[in-house]
């Protein structure tokens, strides 16, 4: 099983390159860009703010708010600009998993906005998306429980792979993203669309979870590299 | 003094006694960080709070800050401010203006005749909690009131404690060295009273120098050389 290469030359557990950069929209509080081999998205952050429509505005509680948007140029075909079905679906779930890791009893009555805009579709990008929210959020200096980090695991041609091309996808048997808060080891976010026995459930969940590890660490690097520059460029490390 | 650096989830301290300060949480019996900060292992005691750092964020309003905040309505007692945090604060009229309201003219008062919308003021948090927006004063020292002159300019204001420095240090310093009155508000922003363009361009660039070092030591040393340097220029 260990010959079997992918079209893309990966091995079964192998996660496409990674790329980030923080903070790099001026007028957002926290921004984030993120590259999985193709899929490429670009995350902003803005908030704490006051929420707008006051009446929906939780007393207790600080509400996220996100909006998952592919741009028209992020497919091969031209996608309409406005929200489709698949883009509300999207944003409703990023939504959700963000309200379960940010402290927001600190914030009652604000609303802290999350814009995500697809640049690149190539598979896996609500799982993109997420791991840019939160380099943004952090960006943004919002109370994060833990980092939330995610990666898609499927089948494809009846072999259990980690982190799908679009191509995987749309030929593959099952795909299933996966989100978790990897120190608490807590899963935020499971969805599967396919068939799979239990054992190869429990495979890929194992597989995804040691996914997770290699790009949580990828993050945290991400956002310790510049502050130890300057660390260690005044002998503080 | 050993700083690390932490993220939110990473682990800071695991004791029965310990508790959690604002940019912390407590799980079980272990205390965690809740956001990108510095954090210094060896202030690690039992019973004590436990806190980091932090290097950005909001401006989170306490009791007793002095802020500079922007008139942003008038409503017809007092007046809603926007104090660069994530709600605005409110200034009743009985804490702005000295003499007291004639009852029976009320309704011939006129807010705007005080302060109007774009106004600055320099003023006291006097109360905040979770369940109402902060109260602003304008009576509780000297020097607080509205800013009619001056410069203002802005930054982050999780790193307004290293403009102020220990006891004041920093900032005493940068007023002496450059001579000018500076007024400093917690939430970020700050207030040069000078005409002096080139005074105002050294004071932003010192803001900058401080924004992007301020997580390392002997800041105050460079800043003087710095100023120093400027001055012979």
């Amino acid at each position: 099983m260990s010959e079997f290469k992918r079209k893309d030359g990966r091995a079964n557990n192998e996660i496409r390159p990674l790329k980030a950069e923080i903070g790099i929209l001026k007028n957002a509080d926290g921004s984030a860009y993120f590259e999985m081999g193709n899929t490429k998205v670009l995350a902003a952050v803005f908030g704490p703010r006051e929420y707008h429509p006051k009446h929906e505005a939780s007393l207790q509680e600080g509400i996220v708010r996100a909006r998952y948007h592919m741009t028209p140029f992020s497919v091969k075909e031209r996608k309409s600009p406005t929200l489709s079905r698949r883009e509300i679906e999207i944003s409703k779930l990023i939504k959700e998993v963000f309200n379960a890791c940010i402290k927001r009893d600190l914030f009652p009555r604000t609303a802290i906005d999350v814009y995500i805009e697809v640049l690149n579709a190539d598979g896996s990008t609500r799982v993109a998306s997420i791991n840019a929210v939160t380099l943004a959020l952090v960006d943004a200096g919002i109370f994060l429980y833990d980092l939330v980090t995610a990666v898609s695991v499927g089948k494809v041609n009846g072999q259990l792979v980690v982190d799908l091309t679009g191509e995987e996808d749309q030929t593959g048997e099952a795909d299933m993203p996966i989100a978790m808060m990897p120190s608490k080891k807590r899963v935020l976010l499971l969805q599967l669309d396919g068939e799979l026995t239990y054992e190869e459930f429990n495979t890929l969940l194992n597989m995804g979870i040691e996914a997770i590890n290699k790009i949580y660490e990828f993050q945290k690097t991400c956002l310790k590299s510049k502050l130890e520059e300057y660390l260690k460029a005044y002998g503080q490390i | 003094m050993k700083r690390e650096i932490v993220l939110p989830g990473t682990l800071l301290a695991t004791g029965e006694n310990l508790k959690p300060g604002l940019y912390t949480f407590k799980e079980d019996i272990s205390i965690y960080a809740g956001l990108l900060g510095l954090f210094e292992k060896d202030t690690v005691k039992n019973g004590e709070v436990i806190n980091i750092i932090p290097l950005k964020g909001k401006y989170y309003p306490r009791e007793g800050d002095n802020v500079i905040g922007i008139v942003v309505r008038t409503y017809l007692f007092s007046w809603l401010v926007d104090i660069n945090s994530f709600v605005y604060a409110t200034l009743p009229f009985s804490n702005a203006v000295k003499e007291k309201r004639k009852k029976k003219r009320k309704f011939e008062l006129n807010l705007a005749n005080y302060l109007s919308v774009g106004d600055v003021i320099y003023a006291k948090i006097v109360s905040f909690d979770r369940n109402s927006p902060p109260v602003l004063s304008l009576k509780e020292k000297k020097g607080l009131g509205k800013v009619t002159s001056g410069y203002l300019i802005t930054m982050s204001p999780a790193k307004i404690p290293r403009l102020i420095g220990k006891k004041s240090s920093m900032i005493n310093m940068i007023r002496e060295k450059l001579g000018i009155k500076i007024i400093v508000g917690r939430n970020g922003r700050v207030i040069a009273f000078t005409d002096d363009l080139n005074k105002i361009e050294i004071l932003k660039k010192i803001i900058e120098k401080i924004e992007l070092e301020s997580h390392t030591s002997g800041l105050t040393d460079r800043i003087k050389m710095f100023l120093e340097e400027s001055k012979n220029v």
